[in-house]
């Protein structure tokens, strides 16, 4: 199973958080993109190469997980959940789309509100194969069980 | 040096960003209030039946603002969050006053934002962004908000002013 780990790059503890993720999947056996690794700097990517390294990566994942935090979805985030509906057309091996919201300005506090405030047109994206999840570990719970394991047990650190 | 540690909060990594400033700022000797440690109060009330008003989440942030001599407020995002923005204003406009007040200090993380600086485009809105340059400045790193505070500390000791 490969994973697409999408979410905010911009700020030092968005993209740690995706590190902590990504490492969390590859603890489970799995395998994990994410743009911020590899030779990727703050500010030095260009637009080009940024397009054609994270298309490849979509076309090679079974499944993308997008951290849909914000007021709105960031624009970066949503291009590439776009693209994944578009892949999943025409292979149908690919599993879905995970969102993940924390943000309490949309869901609130309680979640109560869940992802019903999202713009629809991402939601209904995600909702054709997927579902959008209150959590990181919510979100790996599904996905072990795509790729046919049991989820973490309680109190295994996920 | 009573310091209010403002910014966006809606995020399980925005929240522990804070607080590890926060936890950094108490380690340099500064008191700081951070909002949402209060979040906590609120998910509790929310659980309980008893959410607390926009007008109760105002007067409490406003308690806490009123009573800093400096706020550090977290500028990231693709906008300043609404809440930060409307904190800076109000503190701009009680530093008018207040000579207690020292200063804004903006945090700003975000490499957006800074692309945007680099090309001549204000890096955030640019009336926030007024309102922190002329009574403080934007720092890159935590590092430059504590040499900016331990300043202002030692000038309130030299006015002979409670820090």
């Amino acid at each position: 199973m490969k994973v697409f780990l999408s979410g905010i790059i911009t700020t030092p503890y968005a993209r740690e958080f995706l590190l902590q993720c990504a490492s969390v999947l590859r603890g489970q056996g799995i395998e994990c993109y994410t743009s911020v690794e590899g030779t990727w700097k703050p500010g030095g990517e260009r637009a080009e190469g940024t397009v054609d390294q994270d298309y490849q990566a979509l076309v090679e994942a079974d499944a993308l997980v997008a951290v849909l935090d914000g007021f709105n979805v960031n624009d970066g985030v949503a291009g590439h959940i776009g693209t994944f509906h578009a892949l999943m057309q025409r292979d149908p091996g690919k599993k879905g789309i995970l969102g993940i919201l924390h943000d309490t300005r949309v869901a609130r506090w309680d979640w109560k509100a869940g992802a019903s405030a999202l713009n629809y047109y991402i939601l209904g994206c995600i909702q054709q194969r997927g579902r959008v999840y209150r959590s990181f570990p919510d979100a790996l719970a599904e996905l072990l069980q795509l790729s046919g394991r049991d989820p973490p047990a309680a109190g295994e650190s996920a | 040096m009573k310091i209010y540690m403002a910014g966006p909060l809606f995020t399980p990594y925005h929240r522990a960003f804070i607080a590890r400033n926060a936890q950094r700022l108490s380690e340099a000797g500064f008191i700081c209030y951070v909002p949402h440690e209060r979040g906590v109060t609120r998910e509790i009330e929310w659980a309980s039946g008893h959410p607390r008003t926009a007008g109760g989440i105002f007067d409490m942030d406003y308690e806490m603002v009123a009573g800093a001599n400096a706020i550090v407020a977290l500028l990231d995002d693709p906008d300043v969050s609404s809440g930060t923005a409307c904190e800076i204003g109000i503190f701009y406009g009680l530093m008018q006053n207040d000579t207690t007040k020292k200063g804004i200090l903006g945090l700003l993380t975000d490499a957006q934002a800074w692309k945007r600086e680099q090309v001549g485009a204000p890096p955030i809105n640019a009336f926030t962004l007024g309102c922190v340059e002329k009574v403080g400045k934007v720092c890159k790193t935590v590092d430059e908000v504590v040499a900016q505070l331990t300043t202002w500390k030692r000038e309130m000791r030299q006015a002979g002013l409670p820090d």
